[in-house]
């Protein structure tokens, strides 16, 4: 049997913390590392452990949740990050998985189903809604187009990394679509002719895709900017 | 006090000084056109003073003293050995000694050798129309054929080298033949006897100054008088420019005699055309003048006009064969027309006391003096051997004149170039308001737009959270509520209140993602009731009319539907549908929801719910929402037109089919 998988939390709702660890502390697959009510001390205990899994809420009182996100995505690749959120946040959602998020919770669901979320997330699939589908299609669609060639030739030593490795398949487009149009994963899968296993990891491929990309993006900027010398 | 007395007389005497100064450039300014006119005339008279003593101080001898003959028959030798020769002095002007006499004049001159081992020559200053002259009997030179019809040299000096094998050391002789007629102020000059160098170069200073002076000034002048003429054609507004530019080509014509000597018509017929060129001239230029100076004088415009074309049909005609008779009817009108052309262009610059109005003034002051000394030239008042010089004159008033238009061309120019500017500034400046008003309505339109969604937002709630709270605070108060039923109405608060914010998502119009987003926050409890669900919505054309409100209505259907599938019609599958359809000519996009329950629960009556209410709503955004009972279950069916709704006119019903 793995070791359990460590859980750290980044809560200021006392309770909302307190409830995370009553869900977590019996679940024999996991392990509660602590929690933090701000994101300095968040950021804090990351620059010295690390978890498997982090749970960040967004609506922090010092600094927005994403900054734990970015930082966490940054030093810990292999921490799987989640964003504890309210529905009809779905511009803060998509804004965390360009950050390096691979999920998200929302605060007003049935929080029982927890451990379900947290082993889907382990075992490589991520929830999507539809809306976020959508914006993740129009994102796709205008990174495909962006930046245009000619600046890529202006801008010397700037190659557009490997289509392969940023733009989604048809596959995955596919999926998006499907998702965006209500359809559930079992029924993608169906249509798919795939299990719904890989519907949720095609998900998470997808995720990971946008946050190279926006990585990709930062860099490209903060060349156009000057701060990063060309190598 | 004290100090602002001294002030105020500080600032006194200041614009006291300041006016003073003003005052007396104005007053000092006109006095510019009479110093202008007194040194100029001054010069032009020193000028003609000294042309008439210029003879003077030529080396060598004037021979004066000569006899004539006058060839009664035309004949090509000499004059025979008994010709009756008589005394008669050099110069002779015919005008003076035989009056409209037409035809030759022989003359001899004797001289004694005044000088041995030099060159020697005769230089002739005038002679009149033409000459040939002989040297001891041989031909030494003169003007063209005396008898071709064209030739006219009246105005070309003779330099006559003397070939030194046919002088004699005595009694040399000279024989001038002198063609001439009435109308060229025919004669001869004195005959000045020298060595040839310094003979050629006074020759060669009164070619140039009679003869090529003409012909450059003359140039000169037609050129100035066509770009005038040119720049008029270009924008014919102001008749200044073609009064002038026609003045000048006549003035051309007029000093034609100066320098051309092969004529192309007969002598006689020039000699109308040039002093019609003369009439013209003087005419245009005083029209001209009246209307620079701004005088209106229709009668002394009509004597002009009158005299003008007179004299041109008597010149042309013929009428005219003798100088005195031109300088009648011609000149000395011209002169009178001159004189009062002066007038107005000194009285002007007196006015104007302006610089181009004295340089008018002053140089048609010396052109009116000058004109008056060739008139007496003309006249025989003047040495006879002297020239014209008015014309030089002339070209210096022609191009003060040119200039003078110009520089009214280029301020008009710059006039206009001005108020296109203004133009401009003014335009920008109503940009500018149009800009400041355009950005004031788009953010009014904004404002409005802002506080429309924020009322519809506030009505939303209101209507559904707010009611639902307020109610169920109301029953948890009253306590007839257990912790179960509680968590039931706080849930349909928060449904509702997903509902709104759903229908809020910046979406553009994508109705299915909507459902769908409905559909996955549904889907735990719908698997927790054990409601399965099925899918099929397709993608429905662009409803352009959809609004967040609309959005928020069409949801508000689904859900109730739900509710009443999942607590009244305790229903095992509700299908969810899109379909697009023609109707009446018109597309449809239907919403179709169908559940197997038992049917809706007609006591559910609930504020802002129901199935009544929303038929009534989708009505209202001109969508027919219908309602069938089948066995077993529901469906409900939203049906919405692609392109705009005619709001109110729909048909709107709640249609119940057994």
């Amino acid at each position: 049997m793995p070791a359990p998988a460590r859980v750290f939390v980044v809560e200021d709702d006392p309770h909302t913390s307190q409830r995370f660890q009553n869900l977590i502390d019996p679940l024999p697959d996991f392990e509660w590392a602590g929690a933090s009510a701000t994101a300095g001390e968040a950021l804090r205990w990351l620059a010295a452990h690390t978890p498997d899994v982090l749970l960040v809420d967004l609506g922090l009182p010092d600094q927005s949740g994403i900054d734990v996100v970015r930082e966490a995505a940054r030093r810990h690749p292999n921490c799987e990050i989640m964003v504890i959120t309210m529905f009809g946040d779905e511009a803060h959602v998509v804004e965390s998985l360009r950050a390096g998020a691979g999920g998200y919770l929302l605060k007003d669901a049935n929080l029982d189903d927890l451990a379900h979320h947290l082993r889907e997330l382990r075992a490589g699939g991520s929830p999507i809604t539809p809306v976020i589908a959508r914006n993740l299609l129009k994102t796709f669609r205008r990174d495909l187009a962006w930046p245009d060639p000619g600046q890529w030739r202006s801008a010397a030593a700037a190659p557009r990394p490997a289509s392969s490795a940023t733009d989604l398949s048809d596959r995955e487009m596919e999926v998006l679509q499907h998702i965006a149009k209500g359809f559930a994963n079992a029924e993608i899968a169906d249509l798919l002719n795939v299990s719904t296993h890989t519907v949720g990891t095609y998900v998470k491929r997808i995720y990971g895709k946008l946050a190279v990309n926006s990585r990709t993006e930062a860099v490209y900027e903060a060349r156009q900017s000057g701060l990063i010398n060309g190598d | 006090m004290a100090t602002e007395a001294a002030a105020s007389s500080q600032f006194g005497s200041g614009a006291a000084h300041g006016s003073f100064e003003i005052i007396s450039w104005r007053r000092w300014r006109h006095w510019l056109m009479p110093l202008m006119c007194l040194s100029m005339v001054a010069g032009a008279l020193l000028w003609a003073r000294a042309l008439n003593a210029e003879s003077a101080s030529w080396p060598g001898v004037a021979l004066t003293q000569a006899e004539e003959w006058v060839e009664a028959l035309p004949s090509h030798g000499l004059p025979a050995a008994d010709a009756r020769w008589q005394r008669r002095n050099l110069p002779d002007s015919w005008g003076a000694s035989r009056p409209g006499w037409n035809g030759t004049v022989w003359y001899r001159v004797r001289f004694p050798l005044v000088s041995q081992g030099e060159a020697l020559a005769v230089l002739v200053p005038r002679v009149a129309a033409d000459a040939q002259v002989y040297l001891n009997g041989s031909a030494i030179g003169g003007d063209a054929d005396l008898h071709v019809a064209g030739s006219r040299n009246i105005n070309d000096p003779l330099l006559l080298r003397l070939p030194t094998a046919l002088l004699r050391s005595e009694g040399n002789e000279l024989l001038f033949r002198v063609a001439g007629s009435a109308g060229h102020r025919a004669g001869l000059s004195q005959v000045q006897l020298a060595p040839l160098a310094p003979l050629h170069d006074i020759y060669a200073h009164r070619q140039f100054w009679q003869h090529d002076g003409a012909l450059i000034s003359n140039a000169i002048s037609v050129v100035a008088g066509l770009l005038v003429l040119l720049t008029w054609m270009g924008a014919r507004r102001d008749p200044l420019f073609l009064l002038f530019g026609l003045a000048t080509v006549a003035w051309a014509v007029r000093n034609s005699k100066l320098f051309i000597d092969a004529l192309p018509i007969s002598a006689d017929a020039w000699s109308a055309l040039v002093h019609t060129g003369h009439c013209w001239s003087t005419v245009l230029f005083c029209l001209f003048v009246l209307r620079y100076a701004n005088v209106r004088w229709p009668r002394f415009e009509r004597l002009l006009w009158g005299f003008v074309i007179v004299s041109s049909l008597l010149g042309l005609g013929g009428s005219f064969h003798d100088v005195r008779q031109l300088l009648r009817w011609t000149i000395l009108p011209s002169t009178g027309i001159l004189l009062v052309m002066t007038w107005l262009l000194v009285r002007k610059a007196w006015r104007d006391g302006s610089v181009e109005a004295a340089l008018l003034a002053s140089t048609q002051t010396v052109l009116m003096v000058l004109g008056v000394r060739d008139a007496l030239l003309i006249a025989d008042r003047l040495p006879y051997g002297s020239y014209y010089i008015s014309h030089y004159i002339g070209l210096l008033l022609f191009l003060s004149i040119a200039w003078v238009l110009m520089r009214r061309y280029a301020q008009s120019l710059g006039a206009l170039e001005a108020s296109h500017g203004v133009l401009q500034a003014r335009l920008a400046e109503r940009e500018a308001q149009l800009r400041t008003l355009f950005e004031r309505e788009q953010a009014m339109e904004t404002e409005r737009v802002t506080l429309a969604e924020r009322r519809r937002i506030l009505s939303d709630m209101h209507d559904g959270v707010g009611g639902q709270l307020v109610s169920a605070l109301h029953a948890a108060r009253s306590g007839q509520l257990d912790a179960a039923a509680l968590g039931g109405v706080i849930q349909e608060c928060i449904d509702e209140l997903r509902l709104v914010i759903d229908a809020m998502e910046p979406v553009e119009r994508d109705l299915v993602v909507l459902l769908g987003n409905f559909r996955y926050r549904m889907a735990p409890r719908l698997q927790a009731a054990g409601l399965r669900i099925e899918w099929a919505v397709t993608p429905i054309p662009d409803l352009a009319w959809l609004q967040p409100t609309h959005m928020l209505q069409v949801l508000r259907v689904v859900q109730e539907c739900v509710t009443n599938a999942l607590k009244h019609a305790r229903a095992s599958c509700i299908r969810v549908e899109t379909v697009v359809h023609l109707d009446d000519g018109r597309q449809w996009v239907q919403l179709r929801i169908s559940d197997d329950g038992t049917g809706f629960d007609a006591q559910a009556v609930r504020p802002g719910k129901g199935l009544g209410s929303m038929a009534a709503r989708a009505a209202a955004m001109g969508c027919v929402l219908t309602v069938e009972r089948r066995a077993p279950g529901t469906r409900v069916c939203l049906s919405m037109p692609v392109h705009e709704p005619h709001t109110g006119s729909a048909a709107s019903a709640v249609a119940t089919l057994a």
